[in-house]
């Protein structure tokens, strides 16, 4: 296992760099300058060029490339084009609020969308199925930013039930406070997670219930609920892992559409900022972090898996 | 203002141009009863304490004077460092200053500070704040923005202390435009800055100390900026407990959050205004915002370089049309004939207006020899005022037989491209700016080496005009001067300007002093420490 591991993290190390290099010159491919964000009328030309010395920007592509990984390898992020503060301040500042709400619409999505298959499984094509099935359709096609404003009018502007924007009310530190903000956001991340969970588990389930190994197990006289929930469902959840796996990106990376909406200070609203900014050592940070959560999420699923399924050995 | 004139192009670069223009009955009549309500609202009573809460869209980037560039920055920076006075026209109005006075010669300006005036942390702010501002200022390692106004001749403005309260600044050429450039100047702490290698990079300003009516209270990244009140204020203690810049970045949710009495005011469309004043639920004011909407013509197209063509196309588009085509009402801005904002020094109506006239139009292309022209306008793609109005452009010169293909561009592009003196991608061009009531700024955009000279236009006559206004102390010959090239520039038909639109602000009606805090342009309320909330 041990030397499993350390095989996927050095193959990892050739796939972030190519990732890095990928998105380095990517991202200094958009039209638009970060000196421009600098610029006052009252500049001369040889201000605007020490600025540009400043930020790093007036060596070649390749060149500043080569420093950006070279202070990565020590650690080292850089600083914000925007406010020149370390990037890695500007993101630990950003990172909890993120986790926090990631977090929790990643487990709302597991625990309902488990339930609902279930549901929607053991009651395929019946009344409850074909409920479950139309929310899920909905929640699977519609825009989280129309989802969000739909909300927004409800719950805020006609119920005045929760607080339309930010993560707090001014002035007030409470935890009741707090999850009253984080609703509407944690709702309008976790549905569309939720139905298409709840569309995997439900077609995992179907197909397993009709297994020879059922049959077996009818025959010699298990129960259909023991059948169920120690054979049928454990089967079916395994590749929840798969797709859990690939969901630790966002967890780190935010919802840049919902932070933005719900004005959440997370990763996700500090990257439409930096995108919008040309702050690129930002871009480049949120970028790499989540390329690192990816394999590191894939590692561990395939860990995982092999700690839970004895058929699958590394 | 210098730090508002600073914004000028900046803020014509980041924002797309709004809103529109003309009709007598404008929006500025209508703040006047805003105004009037205002007043009537100062017999309730003043409620001392509390909280109002302004949207901004980001972060601010470096809560520096030395350094604010953009609209979120600028409004906190207001908020915590005060001006040593603000130019408003012929007015001054004094803040850490007690008066400015000018040597005979032009060439001295001496600064008195009034005497009771304290940093945030308690340290007194004195001249040596101000010597050691002005010197820092023109200090090169520190890239401040306004280093260049300081640079005057070639030389650096000499700064020399008087008094504990008094500074005289020494200039080896005289520069009428330097009055402006001190405007608006806010005086940095020496106690806190000093030994300080790079200011901009600075850890300080991240609680930063300043002079303003409120000090900094709190920062959260992302979610708001909190000020509370400084109680030790020269001009008096602010009426509110704290001002809270709380951080949205979409419009949406900005409405919302304002319709829902989360914020307290607002900027709003001209829709949205109608709606709120009908509905009375909320305060409305407009006011100039110093901004001129325009279409530029960019000369390196073949098709433009003869003057003949631009003025045809001038005179092919109905003013009040395009206006309309973009605001659907002429009531929220003026139509504007010259280049300069109405609200600019020397500012002229006596130039070609241009009215339409699609015969002439005609008649001066069949002069110009041209026929079958096609040209590309571009804009940015979000901005539906614009899209309108090319529109209404692209018919009516279909008339005089121009055939106008649109591009509307993705705001980067569109200002990658708009900055590239070799693109060729569009003819023609909407753009805005607001670049203060000092004319001399305006040459950043007119003369061959301005930086902002997007049209690319070259004229070494004017270019010297340009220059000598600006050391010309005789203002009878000054106005004269100005007067000829705003008469020029109309003449050669480089900018076609089509209104000065009005910034539009909503307001919570709990929040009162709106007009002793002076609405004004980029900040919202020039005087935070007047706004309180009403009983």
């Amino acid at each position: 296992m041990a030397r499993y591991t350390v095989r996927r993290i050095i193959q990892a190390i050739p796939i972030l760099i190519f990732i890095s290099f990928i998105s380095f010159f990517i991202i200094r491919l958009t039209p638009g300058d970060p000196v421009k964000v600098f610029i006052t009328p009252q500049m001369t030309h040889e201000q605007i060029e020490r600025t540009r010395a400043n930020l790093g920007l007036d060596k070649p592509i390749y060149v500043q490339y080569f420093y950006w990984i070279k202070n990565i390898l020590r650690g080292d992020l850089g600083y914000s084009f925007i406010n020149y503060q370390p990037v890695s301040k500007e993101i630990s500042e950003r990172f909890l609020p993120t986790i926090g709400l990631m977090g929790i619409s990643l487990l709302i999505s597991i625990i309902l969308s488990i339930l609902l298959g279930i549901a929607s499984a053991i009651h395929k094509d019946k009344f409850i199925d074909n409920l479950i099935s139309k929310i899920c359709y909905i929640g699977i096609s519609i825009p989280s930013f129309w989802f969000a404003m739909i909300l927004i009018y409800i719950f805020s502007m006609k119920l005045k039930l929760l607080p339309s924007i930010g993560m707090r009310t001014i002035g007030v530190y409470s935890i009741l406070d707090l999850m009253k903000h984080g609703i509407m956001p944690s709702i309008v991340l976790s549905y569309p997670n939720t139905a298409i969970l709840t569309r995997y588990i439900r077609a995992r389930l179907i197909d397993e219930m009709k297994e020879s190994y059922v049959k077996t197990a009818k025959s010699k006289g298990i129960s259909q609920r023991q059948i169920f929930y120690s054979h049928i469902l454990r089967n079916s959840l395994l590749p929840m892992i798969t797709i859990l796996g690939m969901n630790l990106p966002s967890l780190v990376s935010g919802a840049f559409i919902t932070e933005t909406i719900f004005g959440w200070p997370g990763m996700g609203k500090l990257g439409v900022s930096s995108i919008f900014n040309f702050d690129y050592p930002v871009i480049m940070a949120i970028t790499m972090m989540s390329s690192i959560m990816l394999v590191l999420g894939n590692l561990i699923s395939d860990i995982c898996y092999s700690l839970v399924d004895p058929r699958i050995s590394l | 203002m210098n730090i508002k004139k600073g914004l000028v192009l900046l803020f014509a670069l980041v924002l797309v141009l709004s809103v529109g223009c003309s009709n007598k009955e404008n929006v500025s009549e209508k703040t006047k009863d805003a105004v009037k309500k205002t007043e009537e609202e100062k017999s309730e009573k003043i409620s001392e304490g509390g909280r109002i809460i302004l949207s901004v869209g980001d972060d601010p980037k470096v809560l520096h004077p030395f350094y604010a560039t953009d609209r979120s920055t600028m409004t906190i920076n207001n908020g915590l460092f005060d001006p040593l006075f603000v130019k408003d026209g012929e007015d001054i109005r004094y803040y850490l200053a007690e008066n400015v006075s000018i040597s005979d010669d032009n060439l001295i300006y001496t600064i008195k500070l009034k005497d009771n005036l304290k940093w945030h942390d308690g340290e007194n702010l004195t001249a040596d704040d101000l010597v050691f501002t002005f010197q820092k200022i023109v200090d090169e390692k520190q890239n401040a923005n306004s280093y260049q106004n300081f640079i005057i001749g070639g030389e650096p403005v000499k700064v020399e202390k008087v008094d504990n309260l008094t500074v005289k600044l020494v200039l080896n050429k005289v520069s009428v435009p330097f009055l402006s450039t001190i405007s608006g100047l806010s005086p940095i702490p020496k106690h806190i800055f000093e030994g300080e290698e790079n200011f901009e990079k600075s850890e300080k300003n991240q609680k930063p100390i300043g002079s303003g009516p409120f000090k900094i209270k709190e920062w959260k990244k992302g979610e708001s900026v909190v000020l509370e009140r400084f109680d030790d204020y020269h001009g008096g203690k602010p009426h509110l407990d704290e001002v809270v810049f709380r951080i949205i970045s979409d419009p949406n949710s900005e409405k919302v959050a304002f319709e829902n009495g989360e914020i307290s005011t607002r900027y709003i469309d001209f829709e949205t205004y109608e709606k709120y004043e009908k509905e009375g639920n909320f305060n409305v004011f407009g006011f100039d915002e110093g901004m001129l909407n325009y279409m530029a013509f960019k000369l390196n197209s073949e098709a433009l370089k003869d003057k003949k063509v631009r003025q045809a196309i001038a005179y092919g588009i109905d003013k009040e049309e395009l206006i309309n085509g973009g605001y659907n009402s002429t009531k929220y801005a003026e139509p504007a004939y010259t280049v300069l904002a109405s609200d600019t020094l020397y500012y002229t109506e006596d130039v070609e207006h241009y009215d339409y006239n699609a015969e002439k139009a005609k008649k001066l292309l069949k002069e110009a020899g041209v026929e079958n022209i096609k040209l590309t306008l571009g804009y940015i793609n979000g901005s539906k005022e614009q899209q309108n109005q090319a529109l209404v452009i692209q018919q009516r010169l279909k008339e005089i037989g121009i055939e106008i293909e649109l591009l509307p561009l993705e705001r980067g592009a569109f200002y990658q491209k708009l900055l590239d003196p070799s693109s060729t991608d569009f003819d023609l061009v909407f753009n805005g700016y607001v670049m203060g009531q000092e004319p001399d700024s305006y040459k950043l955009i007119f003369t061959k080496e301005g930086p902002y000279n997007f049209a690319q236009y070259k004229n070494v006559e004017l270019d010297k005009k340009w220059e000598e206004a600006a050391i010309e102390v005789n203002e009878e010959k000054r106005k004269t001067m100005y007067e000829e090239i705003q008469k020029e520039i109309m003449d050669d038909m480089i900018q076609y300007p089509i209104c000065y639109p009005k910034a539009l602000v909503s307001v919570d009606k709990k929040v009162g002093g709106v007009e002793e805090a002076k609405t004004v342009p980029i900040f919202m309320f020039e005087d935070l420490s007047k706004l309180y909330l009403t009983e």
